[in-house]
């Protein structure tokens, strides 16, 4: 997969700018910063919505890109740099929640606030977050990285090891699970939209 | 992808919006939705999801004390060669960052201590060229240095057999720059002119008590002579306390600076431009030193209170206008004859300073809590006010603030040709909120 940010030839790539992290520290820090400026937002967003705790999300988020940075300094062979942290950042997070237990909440237990105001958007936008975060781990994970990190099916499967059609699947699913949980609400949100 | 030839038009229509159907089949899909209106349906529920997660997306974004945090980790002059980078920070970035505020707060503590200290030559020295202070007085008049305002009140006592009892009348220069202002001066004048009677008496019957005692007590016999003598604060013993909360103390204009700082540059923090203010309200526990023998007047729900806006111009540094009130206890001495006695009072008084707060950001330490340190200078009706604090604040989100610290401050006062200093130190805690 060719790496997806070489934004411009005045601008160095996403690939020329993690070897300079293995160089002079001060370039390397140069380059690191840019790397997170690049990919740090999109990166802290699947670690937000995957992990679904912030104290938890930012301490893998912080572990990844010192992994990250550790890394550039080995003979490895990059080729597409956000696909990398992404990995990074997902074995990280399986590691984190393995101690944390019933992450994912059944949707049969879906209980969304009863909230007599909720026709607001920003407790209608809740909502359909708080759906999210009640997906299985796989079908949730392969969603966000979709919708909030803009990934392609193909760069999922590069994420999360499996196969495209896998993807496909898990998304689909995803969907018509989160259609299913909201459809009771989805009325207000179009209104609103 | 042959098994897209098998999918249902729902699984097209979600691989439309995802942009991963293959061109050939979207016609195929378009006739669907027009033809069904559940398709159509999911079709405006599916981008009204998308567009809450585009919404949502936009606001996840990292914490700039996790960037910093982050960065500091990464630094190269710890990354280089060294094997563990989340170790990083710690002490030795608080000492890299606050190095610069330490050592200006270091040479302005040394220079006031160097300047206002009791005894200090500098002290000294200021007051024979501030225009004939208390010390050019006594020396003027015959007495010696060593019986100078500092020396202990009893060596001017009479009844003391070890103290100047034929010592020359000493002249009222002080006495008079205290009084200034009101009727304080003749009154005492005509006080005055009963007292070698009265000292006499003293003299045979006060043997025993202490220097403080004897003082007080010859003031207070000088005032009672005088009916219209004003009451003022003085020293123990207790009794006397009611009279030195009535006292009134003098007013002073603080000193004006006869010229500006030069500009500061700071480099501005963009990540972030939203929220430049901040508002902080926290509490003083200071303790004079020496401690009050005196009470105060009234207290009220203000005291002890120091409110503060600041405007932040990067995550580091913050600059603003504090205003408080607190007490602060005044002692001042003076030579009344050949005595030499000491006045005391604990006035609570406004003050407002021009205030500057650093921060050096998350330097590791648990729970995301960061070092700080503040600095501020302004009036107060009583005459100028320096206060410090250093400490530590956790801020359990990016807007809020909890901190509590240290905290000193120093009073200048002016009597006379004189200038005094009231010096505090406690502690102090507050919150802050940014908007």
């Amino acid at each position: 997969m060719p790496a997806r940010t070489n934004h411009s030839e005045s601008r160095p790539s996403d690939v020329e700018l993690y070897y300079r992290m293995g160089a002079d520290p001060h370039v390397a820090k140069l380059a690191f910063e840019e790397l997170y400026h690049r990919f740090g937002p999109g990166v802290y967003r699947y670690c937000y919505r995957v992990i679904g705790n912030q104290r938890m999300a930012e301490d893998v988020f912080q572990e990844t890109f010192i992994n990250f940075y550790e890394s550039a300094r080995g003979e490895r062979v990059m080729i597409n740099v956000e696909a990398y942290l992404l990995r990074i950042a997902r074995n990280l997070s399986l590691n984190a929640k393995k101690s944390k237990h019933n992450d994912t909440l059944p949707i049969e237990q879906f209980d969304p606030p009863a909230d007599e105001f909720s026709y607001e958007r920003k407790e209608t936008d809740q909502l359909v977050v708080a759906a999210l975060d009640s997906l299985p781990a796989d079908y949730r994970e392969a969603l966000v990285l979709r919708e909030y990190n803009g990934l392609s099916y193909s760069e999922i499967s590069n994420v999360v090891g499996a196969s495209v059609a896998t993807v496909r699947i898990r998304i689909f699913r995803a969907k018509r699970k989160l259609r299913g949980m909201l459809t009771p609400y989805l009325t207000d949100l179009l209104d609103h939209d | 992808m042959g098994e897209r030839f098998n999918i249902s038009p729902a699984e097209m229509l979600h691989l439309y919006l995802d942009g991963e159907l293959e061109p050939f089949l979207e016609t195929g899909l378009f006739h669907s939705v027009a033809e069904d209106h559940e398709l159509r349906a999911e079709l405006r529920e599916m981008l009204a999801v998308r567009s809450v997660f585009h919404r949502d997306s936009v606001g996840l974004y990292p914490p700039n004390r996790l960037t910093q945090s982050l960065m500091a980790a990464i630094a190269p002059e710890t990354a280089v060669g060294s094997g563990n980078a989340r170790r990083r920070g710690g002490i030795p970035l608080l000492l890299q960052r606050s190095a610069l505020p330490l050592l200006t707060a270091l040479l302005a503590s040394l220079l006031t201590a160097l300047l206002l200290w009791p005894d200090n030559p500098s002290q000294q020295y200021l007051r024979e060229y501030s225009g004939g202070g208390i010390l050019n007085s006594i020396i003027a008049h015959g007495a010696t240095p060593a019986d100078s305002r500092n020396d202990n009140i009893a060596k001017a006592i009479p009844g003391d057999t070890t103290k100047t009892e034929n010592k020359p009348a000493i002249n009222n220069i002080s006495r008079q720059a205290i009084s200034s202002g009101n009727h304080y001066s003749e009154a005492y004048r005509k006080a005055q002119s009963d007292r070698p009677a009265r000292e006499k008496s003293h003299s045979t019957t006060n043997n025993s008590g202490s220097a403080d005692h004897v003082a007080s007590e010859n003031m207070l016999t000088d005032r009672a002579a005088a009916d219209s003598v004003p009451a003022m604060a003085r020293i123990i013993p207790a009794p006397l306390h009611s009279v030195a909360r009535k006292f009134t103390p003098p007013s002073f204009s603080p000193a004006t600076p006869s010229r500006s700082l030069p500009p500061v540059s700071i480099v501005t923090d963009t990540s972030d431009p939203t929220e430049r203010f901040v508002l902080q309200l926290r509490g003083i526990n200071d303790k004079s030193f020496p401690a009050p023998r005196v009470e105060q007047g009234a207290p009220n729900w203000l005291d002890d209170v120091g409110l503060g806006l600041f405007y932040a111009p990067s995550e580091h540094h913050r600059f603003g206008i504090e205003a408080g009130r607190e007490t602060f206890s005044q002692i001042f001495g003076d030579t009344e004859g050949t005595r030499r006695v000491r006045y005391e009072q604990n006035p609570t008084t406004w003050w407002i300073a021009a205030a500057y707060r650093f921060d050096p950001g998350d330097i590791g330490l648990p729970f995301g809590i960061r070092p700080f340190v503040q600095a501020s200078a302004g009036v107060s009706p009583i005459g100028g006010i320096g206060q410090g604090s250093i400490g530590l604040a956790y801020l359990p989100e990016r807007r809020v603030e909890f901190f509590g610290g240290i905290d000193g401050g120093i009073l200048l006062y002016q009597l006379g040709s004189t200038i005094y200093s009231t010096r505090k130190a406690g502690w102090t805690i507050g919150t802050s909120l940014k908007f």
